[in-house]
C-alpha cells in the first residue's frame, strides 16, 4: 500500500503526507455513509468469545433492518498498521470541549472562594495573614491554568512517546521521598527544595500512570485479555507503584492509583474472569493487611462515628457536625464555626464538610453536580475519542479527578474508612492543583479530535431498534 | 474503526455508569447527615461551640488617708500543661520521649521551683489540665512566651498585692488565692471589695476565643467598691515601727497601738506586733499574735481582749463624778488597804503604800486600788456603777474591720456575780475589754463625754456611687461638766508621773498594770490611755504592752512609746502647742 511509503521517520514532505492520508481517510469515510448498524455488525461477527463467556449469546441485529453486508476495506492488520501511523502524522485540531473548561473553572473558582473561607482562620492565627494559604493556592491555580493551556495546545499522542520518560523521572521521585521526604499528618509525601517551594511525587505519579497505562494497553490490543502478556505484567508494574505509594503511608493515593489502572484495564479489554479473580485476590492481601493488629479499628472507626470521638473518629465527627450545622442552606459564606480548630484541616482534607456546613446540602449538591457533570463530560469524550489510546487516556483521567472527589466527599460523610485525599480543585495543595490542571489540559486536547459517535446513544435510530427489540421479547 | 475502540467505548460507559450511582449515594448521604440529622448535629456542635465565661470583676482598691494604695490588684500568671493533648500530639512521633524530656528540662529553666520529677510524673498522668506553678513573674511569663512550646498555657490571674507589705496588715487581713477576702477590711467588706462577677456566652473557637459570626450574650462584670480608710499611712508606719521597736527594747511578746481622732472617731492608726505579710500570707499560717493565744491574723486592737487594769479607774471616776457623788477633791483616807463587811477579800494597792488622806485626783495620780474600790464600792454602789459600765460601751462590739472580741464582765444581774467583782472592776479587774472599747472610753472623756462611733472605712466608691462617713455620735455618756474635771483629773495624773508628758503640750493619760489571776504578778500588761492635748483634744492614743520583760509597769514600759507617739503625732499634724510656756521654760 501506499501508505507504507511514510514511516513515521519521514517528515520533510509531511503536508503531503497529510494530504494523502486525508484523503484515504475520507474514502474510509465514505464508504461508511450508513455507519451504524454495519459497524456493529461487523464488529459482533468479528468477536469470538473465550473462556466463561463462550457461551454467551451474541448480540444480533435486529430483523427487519436492511441487511448489511460487511464491508471488509482493511485486513486488521492493515487496520493497526494505519492506527499507529496515524498516531505519528500532525492533524487538524478542532474546538475544544468548552463545557468541560467551563465545569473545570467553575470547580476552580468556588474552590478558591472557599479555601479562602476554610483557611483564613488558621493561616491569621499561624502566619498572622489571613490570605496565607490563598495566596498560595491562586498562584498554585495561576500556575495551574497556564500548564493547562500549554498541555491543552499539545497533540496528546505526543505523551505515549513520551509516558516512558514520565515513568522514568516520577518513580525515583516517589523513591526519593521514602528516604528525604517530609512528613506531615502521619504520612511521608513531600519533597522540598528548599523552604519555599514542596512537591508531592504521589501527585504527579497519577498523571503519568494514566498516560503510560494508556499507551502500554493501547499498544497490547488485544493482548490485554490474556494472563500471560496482559494481566500478569500489569499487575506486576501497578502493584510497584502502590507498594511505593503505600510504604508512603498514603492510603488515598493508593485506592486512586488501583482504581484508575483498574478502570483503564477494564476499558481496554480485559478478560473479565481473570480481572474479578484479580480483584478478588488483591481485595483478599489489602484484608489481611488491614486486619493485622489495631490497625482495623481506624478502618471501622466509622461504621459507629459518635464513638471515639476525640481519637480515631475525631476528624469525622466534627466533619459530621459541620455538615449537619450546615442543615439545608447552610450558616452563610465565612460563617464555619468548625473551621475555627474544632476541625483539623478545613482546607485540605476536609473542606468539603466547610463547604456543607456554610452552604448547606444546596452547596454540596452543587459541587455533586459539577462532578457528575465533569463525569458525563469526560466519558462522553473518551466515547468519542479517535482512537483507543485517547480513549484510554479520557476515561484514566477522568475516572482519577471524578473518584479522587468522591473518595474525599465519601469520607467526609461517613460512607467510607477515612482517607486523606484532596477534593479536586478545591482543596488546598499546590502538586494537586497544578497536576489536576494539567490532566484536565490533556483531556481538552483530546476533545479537539473527537469524532461524532457513530450511533449516539440516544439518536433516533437507536431508540428505534431498542424500542422494537423490547417489543419484539 | 478498531474492535478494541469499540469494545472500550461500551465498558467505558459502566464505569460512567458506576461513577453516576456512586455519586447518587453520596447525595444520599448527604441528604441524612444535612436534613434527617441536621438539627441533631447542629445541637451538638453548637453544644461544643458555646462557651459560657465568667467575668472577673476586679476587687475593689483599698486606699489610706491620702490616696495612697494600700491594697491593689496585679495580673500574674497560671502556668497549666495538658498531658492529655500532648500524648495526641505526640502519637506518631518516633522521639516521644527525647522531645517530653526537653520539653520538661525547659519548663525546669524557667520554673526552678517545678522539679522535673514532678513534671514528669504529671505529663503521665490522663489529666486534660494542670497547674503547675503560678502566679509567676512577669519575667518568667515571657521566658514561656518565648519558648513556643505547645501543650503548656499561661492563664492570667488577678493576684491582690499590699504595696506596703506588713503596713497595716492586721487593719487590712488578705485575700486567698480564689479571691476570697479574710480577716481585716478584705474580711469584712469582702462583698463589696470583690464586686460581682459577670459572665459571657458566646460561640468561641477552640482556644475559646469568642467568634465574630454566631450569638453573644452576658452581662458585665461589676467592678469592686474602692474603699478609703481613714488610716494615714504615714501616722501607721511611725507607730507601727515604733512598737516594733518597743516591743522589742522591753521584751514583751506583743503589743498593740490604737490612734483615733478624739472628736469623729476616725481610726488613724492600728497596729500590732507581731503582724504578718498579707503578700506572702501562707507563710504566717503558724504564728501566733496577742500573747500567743490567737493567730497573727487577727487585729490584737479589736480582738486581743485584756484586763485593762489601772486605764478603767478613769471610767469609775467618770460614773462618780457624773452623778455628782463625788468632786475631784472629796477625800477619803487610804491606809493601803480596804476591808469589805460581806466577805468580799480585801483589796490592797499594787504598791501596798498607805497614802493617807487623799483626794479623787490623787487616787488617780497614785492610781490607787483602794480609792478605786472605794469609790465603786462605797460611794456607788452595783445600781449605779453598771449603767456606766454599759454606756462606755464596754462587752459591745463595734463592727468596724473584721473580727473582734466582745469583751466581758459580770454585773449585779449577771449569774455568779458578786460584789468582790464591782470592788475589782473598778480598777480594771474581772473585766475584758479590747483596747478599742478602752480607747472609746477615753474618748468620750475627750470628746467632752460625748462617744462617737468609730470607724476606719471613710469613703466607698461603689462604681461611681460614693458613700463617704460621716462622724456619728453614738451617744452621751457623761455630761461636758464631768468630762471637764475628769480631764484635768487625767492632766495631774499625767504631771505627777511625767512618763507621758512632754514640754509644749498637756497631755491627759491614765497608766494600767493589768495582772492576770493565776499568774506570777509580774507577768504584767502594760498600757497606757490618754489624749492630746489635753486643753483642746486631738487625737486618743491607746498603748498596750503585753508581758514587757525589762520593766513591768504601764509608767514605764507603755508612758515612753506613748509620748514619742503623741510627740510625732502634734509635730506630723502641726497642732499649735496648748502650753508654748512649758516650751520656753525647757528653753
Amino acid at each position: 500500500m501506499r501508505r507504507e511509503q511514510f514511516p513515521p521517520s519521514m517528515r520533510s514532505p509531511a503536508l503531503k503526507a497529510v494530504e494523502q492520508q486525508r484523503s484515504t481517510h475520507q474514502v474510509k469515510r465514505s464508504m461508511e455513509q450508513q455507519p451504524a448498524s454495519t459497524l456493529l455488525v461487523t464488529s459482533v461477527a468479528s468477536q469470538k468469545r473465550t473462556g466463561l463467556t463462550a457461551n454467551w449469546r451474541l448480540r444480533r441485529a435486529p430483523q427487519g433492518q436492511p441487511a448489511h453486508t460487511p464491508v471488509q476495506v482493511m485486513s486488521e492488520e492493515e487496520q493497526k498498521k494505519l492506527a499507529e501511523l496515524e498516531m505519528h502524522l500532525s492533524r487538524v485540531a478542532g474546538k475544544i470541549d468548552s463545557w468541560l473548561l467551563i465545569l473545570v473553572l467553575a470547580l476552580l473558582c468556588i474552590g478558591l472562594v472557599m479555601l479562602y473561607s476554610a483557611s483564613s482562620f488558621l493561616s491569621a492565627r499561624y502566619y498572622g495573614d489571613a490570605s496565607y494559604f490563598f495566596v498560595r493556592q491562586l498562584l498554585s491555580a495561576l500556575i495551574g491554568v497556564v500548564v493547562m493551556l500549554v498541555t491543552m495546545r499539545i497533540d496528546y499522542r505526543v505523551w505515549c512517546r513520551l509516558s516512558l520518560i514520565g515513568m522514568a523521572i516520577a518513580l525515583p521521585l516517589l523513591v526519593l521521598v521514602l528516604r528525604f521526604g517530609t512528613s506531615a499528618y502521619g504520612a511521608s509525601r513531600w519533597l522540598s527544595f528548599g523552604s519555599v517551594f514542596s512537591f508531592q511525587p504521589s501527585e504527579l505519579i497519577k498523571l503519568v500512570l494514566a498516560l503510560y497505562i494508556a499507551d502500554w494497553l493501547a499498544r497490547k490490543g488485544n493482548q490485554v485479555a490474556t494472563f500471560l502478556y496482559g494481566l500478569a505484567p500489569f499487575i506486576i508494574l501497578v502493584g510497584l507503584i502502590l507498594g511505593l505509594v503505600l510504604l508512603e503511608n498514603d492510603m488515598g493515593t493508593a485506592i486512586i492509583i488501583a482504581v484508575l489502572a483498574l478502570a483503564m484495564f477494564f476499558t481496554a479489554g480485559a478478560n473479565i474472569a481473570q480481572l474479578l479473580l484479580a480483584l478478588g485476590g488483591g481485595g483478599l492481601v489489602f484484608l489481611a493487611q488491614a486486619f493485622r493488629g489495631y490497625r482495623y479499628l481506624r478502618l471501622i472507626g466509622f461504621l459507629n462515628p459518635f464513638k471515639d470521638i476525640t481519637g480515631i473518629n475525631l476528624q469525622l465527627y466534627q466533619s459530621l457536625l459541620a455538615l449537619g450545622s450546615g442543615g439545608l442552606f447552610g450558616l452563610g459564606l465565612g460563617a464555619s464555626r468548625q473551621k475555627t480548630g474544632y476541625l483539623p484541616l478545613p482546607h485540605i482534607d476536609s473542606i468539603f464538610a466547610i463547604i456543607g456546613e456554610e452552604l448547606g446540602f444546596i452547596g454540596c449538591v452543587v459541587i455533586i453536580v459539577l462532578f457528575l457533570l465533569l463525569a458525563f463530560r469526560g466519558f462522553r469524550l473518551a466515547r468519542r475519542a479517535p482512537d483507543i489510546y485517547g480513549a484510554l487516556l479520557a476515561t484514566g483521567i477522568t475516572t482519577w479527578l471524578v473518584l479522587q472527589a468522591m473518595i474525599n466527599i465519601a469520607a467526609t460523610t461517613g460512607s467510607i474508612p477515612y482517607t486523606g485525599v484532596p477534593l479536586p480543585f478545591i482543596s488546598f495543595g499546590g502538586s494537586s492543583l497544578v497536576i489536576s490542571l494539567a490532566a484536565v489540559g490533556v483531556l481538552l486536547n483530546i476533545s479537539r479530535y473527537i469524532q461524532q459517535p457513530e450511533v449516539p446513544i440516544l439518536s433516533k435510530q437507536n431508540m428505534t431498534i431498542n424500542i422494537k427489540k423490547r417489543a419484539a421479547l | 474503526m478498531s474492535t478494541d475502540l469499540r469494545r472500550a467505548r461500551k465498558r467505558q460507559m459502566i464505569i460512567f455508569l458506576l461513577v453516576c450511582c456512586g455519586m447518587v449515594t453520596l447525595l444520599a448521604r448527604l441528604y441524612y447527615w444535612q436534613i434527617l440529622r441536621g438539627q441533631q448535629l447542629a445541637r451538638y456542635a453548637s453544644e461544643e461551640h458555646l462557651q459560657n465565661q465568667v467575668l472577673n470583676a476586679p476587687r475593689g482598691v483599698i486606699y489610706d488617708a491620702h490616696g495612697h494604695l494600700l491594697a491593689t490588684n496585679v495580673v500574674r500568671d497560671d502556668v497549666y500543661v495538658e498531658p492529655v493533648q500532648f500524648a495526641t500530639d505526640h502519637q506518631y512521633s518516633e522521639n516521644r520521649e527525647s522531645e517530653l524530656a526537653l520539653l520538661i528540662h525547659m519548663l525546669h529553666e524557667v520554673l526552678p521551683e517545678v522539679s522535673e520529677d514532678k513534671l514528669y510524673r504529671i505529663f503521665n498522668t490522663n489529666l486534660q489540665t494542670y497547674r503547675i506553678a503560678g502566679p509567676i513573674s512577669p519575667q518568667q511569663s515571657q521566658q514561656l512566651h518565648q519558648l513556643h512550646v505547645q501543650d503548656v498555657f499561661l492563664e492570667p490571674h488577678p493576684v491582690r498585692i499590699y504595696p506596703g507589705g506588713d503596713l497595716a496588715a492586721q487593719v487590712l487581713g488578705y485575700v486567698t488565692f480564689d479571691g476570697k477576702g479574710l480577716y481585716g477590711i478584705e474580711g469584712q467588706y469582702d462583698a463589696l471589695l470583690a464586686g460581682k462577677p459577670g459572665n459571657f456566652t458566646a460561640e468561641t473557637d477552640l482556644n475559646g476565643n469568642p467568634l465574630t459570626v454566631g450569638v453573644s450574650s452576658g452581662q458585665p462584670a461589676l467592678n469592686g467598691a474602692n474603699l478609703t480608710l481613714t488610716v494615714d499611712s504615714n501616722v501607721q508606719y511611725m507607730v507601727q515601727e515604733a512598737l516594733a521597736d518597743m516591743v522589742k527594747r522591753v521584751q514583751a511578746s506583743s503589743g498593740t497601738v490604737i490612734v483615733m481622732d478624739a472628736h469623729s472617731g476616725a481610726i488613724v492608726a492600728m497596729a500590732g506586733v507581731p503582724s504578718f505579710d498579707p503578700n506572702r500570707y501562707w507563710a504566717y499560717s503558724d504564728q501566733m499574735g496577742c500573747l500567743g493565744d490567737e493567730s497573727v491574723y487577727f487585729n490584737p486592737a479589736l480582738y486581743c481582749a485584756y484586763e485593762p487594769g489601772s486605764t478603767m479607774k478613769a471610767v469609775t471616776m467618770a460614773a462618780a463624778l457624773d452623778q455628782g457623788l463625788i468632786t475631784p477633791n472629796t477625800t477619803l483616807n487610804d491606809p493601803g488597804y480596804i476591808n469589805f463587811h460581806d466577805g468580799t477579800p480585801t483589796v490592797t494597792n499594787w504598791s501596798r503604800e498607805a497614802y493617807g488622806t487623799e483626794t479623787m485626783t490623787q487616787v488617780l495620780e497614785h492610781s490607787a486600788n483602794v480609792g478605786a474600790a472605794y469609790v465603786a464600792y462605797n460611794i456607788l454602789g452595783p445600781q449605779r456603777y453598771y449603767p456606766y459600765l454599759e454606756r462606755f460601751g464596754f462587752a459591745q462590739i463595734s463592727q468596724i474591720a473584721g473580727p473582734e472580741a466582745t469583751g466581758s464582765y459580770r454585773s449585779n444581774t449577771s449569774s455568779g456575780w458578786t460584789p468582790s467583782d464591782l470592788a475589782r472592776q473598778a480598777f480594771g479587774q474581772s473585766i475584758l475589754a479590747t483596747p478599742l472599747q478602752m480607747a472609746l472610753a477615753y474618748q468620750t472623756i475627750a470628746n467632752g463625754g460625748v462617744m462617737m462611733r468609730p470607724y476606719i472605712v471613710a469613703v466607698v466608691n461603689d462604681n461611681g456611687r460614693v458613700m463617704t462617713t460621716q462622724p456619728q455620735v453614738k451617744q452621751r455618756v457623761i455630761s461636758a461638766e464631768t468630762a471637764r474635771l475628769l480631764t484635768d483629773m487625767l492632766v495631774s495624773a499625767a504631771n505627777y508621773n511625767k512618763q507621758a508628758t512632754f514640754p509644749g503640750y498637756s497631755v491627759a493619760v491614765k497608766t494600767g498594770t493589768a495582772t492576770t489571776q493565776g499568774l506570777p504578778i509580774d507577768q504584767t500588761e502594760a498600757s497606757m490611755a490618754g489624749f492630746v492635748p489635753a486643753s483642746n483634744p486631738r487625737f486618743v492614743i491607746l498603748v498596750k504592752i503585753d508581758r514587757p520583760q525589762t520593766t513591768i509597769y504601764g509608767s514605764t514600759a507603755a508612758g515612753p512609746l506613748w509620748r514619742s507617739i503623741a510627740q510625732q503625732l502634734m509635730l506630723y499634724y502641726n497642732v499649735p502647742p496648748d502650753l508654748p510656756s512649758s516650751l520656753e521654760s525647757t528653753n
